[in-house]
């Protein structure tokens, strides 16, 4: 995909996905019962913690390995969205290109807002 | 949840992803079974060492030690065992697919984690956890009765070699090949001197292996031995040995066997072969070898009514040789399938008239011919050489001999029917061994005796000509004509008449033997010279030699022997 249509636009495949999936949050909350709630903080600041390798890396091996473990989680939770964008980055860093890999880090960034407030907001129909 | 019958495993779930590893233990918690995790690859070896889980669960990229580095250290720590390790990632390259299974993984779990999928995975990876416990289980048990079985052959072996040991195998006139475990192949080799210097010998093949084959072998052996030494025939062993098989052996065992005397005096060997392979008699004058087949069913099989105990008897001349091979030698097969055969046997016979390098030849040809020996071949050769005669094994007595009977004396009468079907001189022989003084003799006694009744059965009450044993051919029709008379037999009769004396200081025992034939001028058989070496004869000067005088009436009806001892302090 050439830069220039990068910035602000998203890329054809992610748009498709969800930002949450919401027959895998019923089935995570199916599973995980009374610690529902504790996945949710996990997953909240577990991907920050995410967030913060994509921006440490230093090469683009690095790279790779942190989108693919963001992925991981992502999809995990029902982020589809989220995860689409890390499978891509992870291929870009596969491949070697260096250039557009900064301008995906960014819409994972964005996109990340999105999934932080969409799932505090289901984190805080549970008290406690 | 869970049916009863599945037990709960302990599984290790290693992810450096909270999350991740948050949720799959919840899930796999849920499925009831016990959690342990690790968050990088080296922990996971750690945690793995000191818990010992029975399934895995790793994630492919994990700082410190990726998964594929601790699937490969897991599984050298499992050794034997089957620990099923289950990759757990969201790689979809089949490049990345392929590594997981080289670094040993069993299967692979694709995220987002799908919880019917992941049920399935270690239900079906804990049955083959299982199955391989139970293999190796199997293994062991299966070694130790291995081993254990070893053992109670060695036990029986030692056994028996007190049984088989007792024998003349070392004998100078004999050559044998055997292998040491031969016993639990069911080949026997039995030989043994009878109380006048004839020697016994017995190559049997027990059906079946192991232990089984083995265990008949011992009271076939005791019945060879024991009545060897009490001077029965070959037809008495014979019919004995088949009754005790017949009763104590299951009915689908038996024992193939060829038996021979070996007479040294007479220059005869007497054959009886049931099953076994043709024996070979080699001439030592090069005229054609003899074969000396199977003419019966192995020992075991009829019952006593209907055993044939005929025998065939062959002249022998110094050097000629008796060969005896069990089935290994023929069945031996090489690689495409073939056997050895008797052609290829008869080949070697045919390069090797030398009778020392006859052995050699036959091993060399089955090495040849399959390039590895079998554990099965064994082989006796016997040869009729003029040894000087070997005193027999004593039997072991086991009373003082303060009450020998030392003044008294007996008739027996031996009529037709008794002569048809009984041997009479076992018996007389056992009598005159409670007289302690005359044991030492006990070989002379039993050739003179055994001289005596032949002449009398055969030339006396039979009325055999013995100057038709001139040739091989008379020789077989002798022996023929013998068997007929003898079961034809109507009238007649053999007396043996015993005295004994004290005398001196020791006693002296007079026997007469008299039969109801029509008698020989003694004169004229006593003025020809001596024949050594002969066909035949009627043994007198061997009777004149043992004894201490012999002597016979004018019409040759009746021979008078005398035996004299001193007592033993």
């Amino acid at each position: 995909m050439p830069i220039e249509q990068l910035a602000e636009e998203q890329p054809a495949e992610a748009l498709q996905k969800p930002h949450v999936d919401p027959t895998a949050l019923e089935a995570l909350q199916e599973v995980m019962e009374d610690e529902y709630p504790l996945l949710l903080d996990t997953f909240l600041s577990d991907s920050q913690l995410r967030l913060n390798e994509l921006h440490r890396s230093r090469d683009l091996v690095e790279l790779g390995h942190a989108a693919h473990s963001f992925k991981g989680s992502s999809s995990n939770m029902g982020a589809l969205r989220l995860a689409q964008l890390c499978s891509e980055l992870e291929q870009y860093c596969r491949q070697g290109a260096l250039e557009g890999v900064d301008a995906y880090v960014q819409r994972i960034d964005r996109e990340f807002v999105l999934v932080l407030q969409l799932y505090s907001q289901e984190r805080a129909r549970f008290a406690g | 949840m869970q049916p009863a019958n599945e037990e709960a495993l302990t599984v290790l779930i290693a992810d450096d992803n909270m999350t991740d590893r948050m949720l799959l233990s919840s899930i796999v918690r849920r499925q009831g079974h016990a959690v342990i995790t690790a968050s990088n690859g080296q922990e996971a070896v750690e945690v793995f060492r000191q818990q010992r889980p029975q399934l895995v669960l790793l994630d492919a990229m994990m700082p410190v030690m990726d998964g594929f580095e601790a699937a490969r250290a897991i599984k050298q720590l499992a050794g034997e065992a089957l620990v099923p390790v289950i990759f757990l990632t969201s790689l979809t390259e089949e490049q990345a697919l392929v590594r997981c299974l080289d670094a040993g993984g069993d299967d692979f779990l694709a995220k987002p984690y799908n919880q019917v999928i992941l049920a399935a995975k270690i239900k079906a990876m804990d049955r083959l956890r299982r199955l391989q416990a139970t293999v190796l289980e199997q293994r062991d048990l299966i070694t130790r009765h291995h081993d254990y079985l070893l053992n109670e052959q060695r036990v029986a072996k030692a056994v028996f070699d007190q049984i088989a040991h007792s024998g003349c195998l070392d004998a100078p006139n004999v050559r044998y090949l055997q292998s040491p475990y031969a016993l639990f192949n069911g080949d026997l080799l039995l030989a043994a001197y009878t109380p006048s210097g004839d020697m016994h010998v017995l190559l049997g093949d027990f059906t079946g292996h192991g232990l089984p084959a083995a265990v008949g072998a011992m009271p076939l052996a005791e019945v060879f031995y024991g009545m060897t030494a009490k001077g029965y025939g070959l037809n008495e062993i014979l019919r004995e040995m088949n009754a005790k098989l017949k009763r104590i052996l299951p009915v689908d065992m038996f024992c193939c066997a060829t038996m021979l005397r070996l007479s040294f005096q007479r220059c005869t060997v007497e054959v009886w072969n049931g099953g076994m392979p043709d024996g070979y008699l080699h001439r030592q004058d090069g005229s054609a070898r003899v074969a000396l087949v199977s003419r019966h069913l192995p020992l075991g099989v009829l019952p006593a009514t209907r055993f044939e105990d005929q025998t065939e008897v062959w002249p022998l001349a110094p050097g000629d040789r008796v060969l005896l091979l069990s089935d290994g030698v023929i069945e031996t097969s090489n690689a495409q399938e073939q056997s050895f055969g008797v052609e290829r046997l008869e080949r070697v016979f045919d390069t090797h008239k030398d009778p020392e390098s006859l052995f050699e030849g036959i091993l060399q040809a089955l090495h040849d011919f399959r390039g590895e020996s079998r554990d099965d071949v064994s082989m006796v050769q016997l040869a009729l050489i003029d040894a000087e005669r070997q005193p027999p094994a004593s039997l072991i007595y086991s009373d003082s001999g303060q009450s020998s009977p030392l003044d008294w004396s007996a008739m027996f009468e031996f009529r037709a029917d008794t002569l048809r079907r009984f041997n009479p001189l076992p018996y007389i022989l056992q009598l005159l061994q409670e007289i302690h003084g005359l044991r030492p003799q006990s070989g002379e006694l039993y050739s003179v005796f055994a001289e005596l009744y032949s002449n009398a059965l055969e030339h006396g009450v039979l009325g055999l000509d013995s100057a038709l044993k001139c040739d091989a051919t008379g020789f077989a029709q002798y022996y023929a004509l013998r068997n007929d008379r003898l079961a034809a037999l109507e009238e007649g009769y053999i007396r043996i008449h015993l005295q004994i004396c004290p005398h001196g200081v020791g006693g002296v025992l007079r026997i007469v033997v008299e039969d109801s034939g029509k008698g020989f001028d003694p004169k004229q058989v006593l003025a020809k010279p001596p024949s050594v070496h002969g066909l035949s004869g009627r043994g007198v000067n061997l009777v004149r030699q043992l004894s201490h005088s012999a002597g016979w009436s004018e019409d040759g009806r009746s021979a008078h022997v005398e035996f004299t001892w001193e007592s033993q302090a």
